[in-house]
């Protein structure tokens, strides 16, 4: 008995400090809970108690302040559902009384303050057998707001966030909105409905893809070509993990973004880039074409340069190699180019003599200065003069004077071998003239001495007078062409008239033209001035053509000599009438030993030197010779004599 | 009158008798000499009035004989003398021969025996 009373007693015992303990724990729980609890008087609807957390939540002054206020008064008059607070308060209390408690969210207010969202538990508890509501009140808000925020990130993504189970037959747990439109769903619903296979275009891709989050646990970035509920293509990006939820079961949460305008956008820029590496290719192509076009014309030039060089080289040697010397020079007569001969003859080096003017290093000197024709010397650099014959020419080059080129010969040789046929002539002619000279003065004397001579012989006698005075006169004239020939014959010049010369001539010629009676007649229209020449050779010149016209012009005419100014020369001209000269004859006539049709035909004495002499002695006074013929007007004779 | 005496300086023996003749039917005296050197001796030891002389002579040539006896005295200095030649007057050799002045110069071919009678006469004043 004692045992089952003891047992009874420490059953009660038992159940005295369980019950101690568990009020202990429920004060403690009490006082130091975040969460308000407080107790409601259903009866009156007044609170009847409320702990720490409550008096904070609801910032009142204290538990009696909290007491004080009416349930309303800590609610805002509408709760979001727009239902009013009073009843629907009453209706949460009447629902949490009838099943015993209540959860639900509630809108609350602080007391002079804002409203906050908190999860409201209402509990029915017996007390001393009064009916009473303990409330646990938990603020939300914060929760609420961060719930928020992250709602309306996730909705605004424009990657969708799914949740699935793995397999073939896997199914969608989950889905953002963004993957509802993403999908083109008029729901999540709708989406959820349908089964993970479905949003593949490629099944098999979607297995694999299922396959390898499975083994390694997750796959990132994989590219996948996805299909939407209306059939639309696109490409997404897909990160998915592999996930266990408590019961060990296995689901994928995913992340998909579609990057069918980025890919799109890469492709063009593929393309881009393909289409600029093409370019960049057919432009390095062609600059590589231009290069090799431009190389082949490179070589072509270096061919042509080669070419050029070569001829320039041939022809530089071959200049170099003229048997005559050669010197070239700019047009500031600087000494540009000189040859081998240049170097031998006048013993100066190119390299002493390269740019150097031409006139201080080939000194040019004159035969005595005065003498007829002029030979040119050059002074070498040992001093010594040599003659030399020597063209000048100018180098003309697009129009321009750019040099002159001079090439020139040592005519040594030949002034020795002219000087040697000079002195034959004149030695010649000498010793012609002392035979001659004797038989003129024996024939003179045998025709003086009047001895008995039949008129045969008489006139053979004057024969052989005449044979030898033309071998006289051909000496004189063999003589003088020698003396103009070599320059031997002085020009001394005078201050002279030509009309008075002329006259002197007239005066020579008088008898052999009365002979043939014909008249010479001088006309002038202007003032004939003095002039410095040589009258010698003014005579010979004039002497010779008057005597050619009394020979040639026929009997019984008349010889006009003028003088007209023409210039800065006076033209003396010797007409006559007959002795026709043809035009290709002009200039032959001048010539040694040459004799025109007319003088041939006229069987008129006659050496062939009268009118080279009178040329000579006409170019020897600086002056011109020629001659204009006609048949029916005749033969006029012109030479020039310089005014100044 | 009294005869005039003429010096002929001839090495040419035709010229020479050609000559000889003619002046001496001319009724001149005649001297005569074939060279240079002994046209001088004859010139001065016998003084005649004219000489004529020719320039290409032996021993000593015309040119030198002249100028030698132009310089020797004053009857040297003064006698006429005509140049007879076959040289041209301005030949190498007959340089400067204005200097010693000639009476004249005369170019045998050019000049006939008659005109060279007349030339001398003329010079020693027989013609008018």
């Amino acid at each position: 008995m004692l045992k089952i009373f003891s047992r009874k007693k420490s059953k009660d015992l038992k159940e005295k400090r369980e019950v101690f303990e568990c009020e202990e724990k429920f004060r403690f729980l009490y006082e130091s809970s975040g969460d308000a609890i407080m107790t409601l008087d259903p009866s009156n609807w007044r609170f009847t108690s409320g702990n720490p957390a409550t008096i904070k939540m609801f910032e009142v002054k204290d538990e009696k302040e909290f007491i004080s206020l009416s349930p309303w008064q800590l609610s805002p008059k509408f709760q979001p559902d727009d239902l009013l607070s009073e009843k629907k308060a009453k209706k949460m209390i009447e629902k949490a009384i009838i099943e015993g408690s209540n959860f639900f969210e509630w809108m609350h207010k602080r007391y002079k303050g804002e409203n906050f969202l908190a999860n409201v538990l209402l509990s029915k508890v017996k007390i001393d057998k009064k009916q009473i509501i303990q409330a646990t009140v938990r603020d939300i808000s914060k929760q609420k707001e961060i719930e928020e925020r992250y709602q309306t990130l996730v909705n605004n993504l424009s990657i969708g966030i799914y949740r699935n189970t793995p397999g073939k037959k896997g199914v969608f747990l989950e889905a953002t909105p963004a993957t509802v439109s993403m999908f083109e769903a008029k729901s999540k619903e709708e989406f959820l409905k349908h089964r993970v296979s479905d949003i593949y275009k490629d099944s098999f891709e979607g297995e694999l893809f299922g396959e390898k989050i499975m083994r390694d646990g997750f796959v990132k970035n994989q590219v996948l070509k996805l299909v939407t509920l209306k059939g639309r293509d696109f490409i997404g990006s897909v990160t998915a993990v592999k996930k266990k939820d408590q019961e060990g079961n296995i689901y994928f949460d995913g992340v998909v973004e579609d990057i069918t305008k980025q890919k799109k956008q890469e492709k063009e820029l593929e393309k881009y880039h393909k289409g600029l590496e093409k370019l960049v290719d057919d432009r390095t192509k062609e600059l590589k074409n231009t290069q090799k076009a431009l190389l082949g014309m490179l070589e072509d030039l270096d061919i042509e340069k080669t070419k050029i060089k070569e001829m320039k080289a041939k022809d530089k040697a071959i200049l170099m190699s003229i048997g005559d010397g050669l010197v070239v020079t700019d047009k500031d007569n600087k000494i540009v180019m000189v040859n081998k001969v240049f170097e031998k003859m006048l013993g100066w080096k190119y390299t002493e003599v390269k740019g150097k003017d031409i006139d201080k290093v080939i000194v040019r000197k004159r035969e005595n200065g005065k003498k007829m024709p002029t030979t040119n010397y050059f002074v070498c650099k040992s001093k010594i003069k040599f003659p030399v014959s020597s063209i000048a020419t100018p180098i003309k080059f697009k129009n321009k004077i750019i040099g002159t080129v001079e090439i020139f010969r040592d005519i040594t040789k030949e002034k020795e071998l002219d000087h040697a046929k000079s002195e034959f002539i004149s030695l010649a002619s000498h010793q012609l003239r002392t035979p001659l000279s004797s038989m003129k003065w024996l024939l003179e004397m045998l025709v003086e001495e009047n001895i008995n001579l039949d008129e045969k012989s008489k006139q053979r006698l004057d024969n052989i007078y005449i044979s030898n005075e033309r071998l006289i006169s051909l000496v004189n004239e063999l003589l003088d062409i020698n003396r103009i020939e070599t320059g031997k014959l002085v020009i001394n010049k005078e201050i002279v008239n030509i009309t008075d010369l002329i006259k002197e001539s007239e005066k020579l010629n008088e008898a052999s033209a009365k002979k043939k009676n014909q008249k010479i007649k001088v006309s002038y229209f202007t003032k004939i001035k003095d002039v410095n020449i040589s009258t010698l050779l003014f005579s010979q010149v004039i002497d010779n053509i008057l005597n050619n016209a009394i020979i040639f012009a026929p009997e019984n005419t008349e010889i006009n000599i003028g003088i007209d100014l023409e210039k800065d020369n006076y033209v003396v001209s010797v007409h006559n009438i007959g002795s026709f000269i043809p035009k290709s004859d002009y200039k032959k006539i001048f010539y040694k030993f040459s004799r025109g049709i007319a003088a041939k035909d006229s069987r008129v004495m006659g050496n062939g030197l009268g009118l080279f002499i009178a040329k000579s002695a006409a170019e020897a006074n600086r002056g011109k010779i020629w001659v204009d013929s006609d048949v029916d007007k005749g033969t006029t004779f012109y030479f020039t004599v310089p005014v100044k | 009158m009294k005869t005039k005496t003429i010096l002929i300086v001839e090495d040419e023996e035709i010229m020479l008798n050609s000559l000889v003749e003619k002046f001496t039917i001319e009724g001149f005296d005649i001297l005569i000499a074939k060279d240079g050197e002994r046209g001088l001796e004859v010139a001065l030891d016998k003084k005649p009035d004219l000489i004529l002389l020719d320039i290409i002579l032996p021993k000593m040539d015309g040119m030198t004989m002249m100028r030698k006896l132009r310089k020797e005295n004053n009857w040297g200095k003064d006698v006429p003398i005509i140049l007879l030649t076959n040289l041209t007057s301005d030949d190498s050799i007959t340089e400067g021969v204005a200097r010693d002045n000639p009476t004249y110069y005369l170019v045998k071919t050019d000049w006939s025996l008659n005109e060279v009678v007349e030339k001398v006469k003329e010079r020693l004043g027989l013609i008018n």
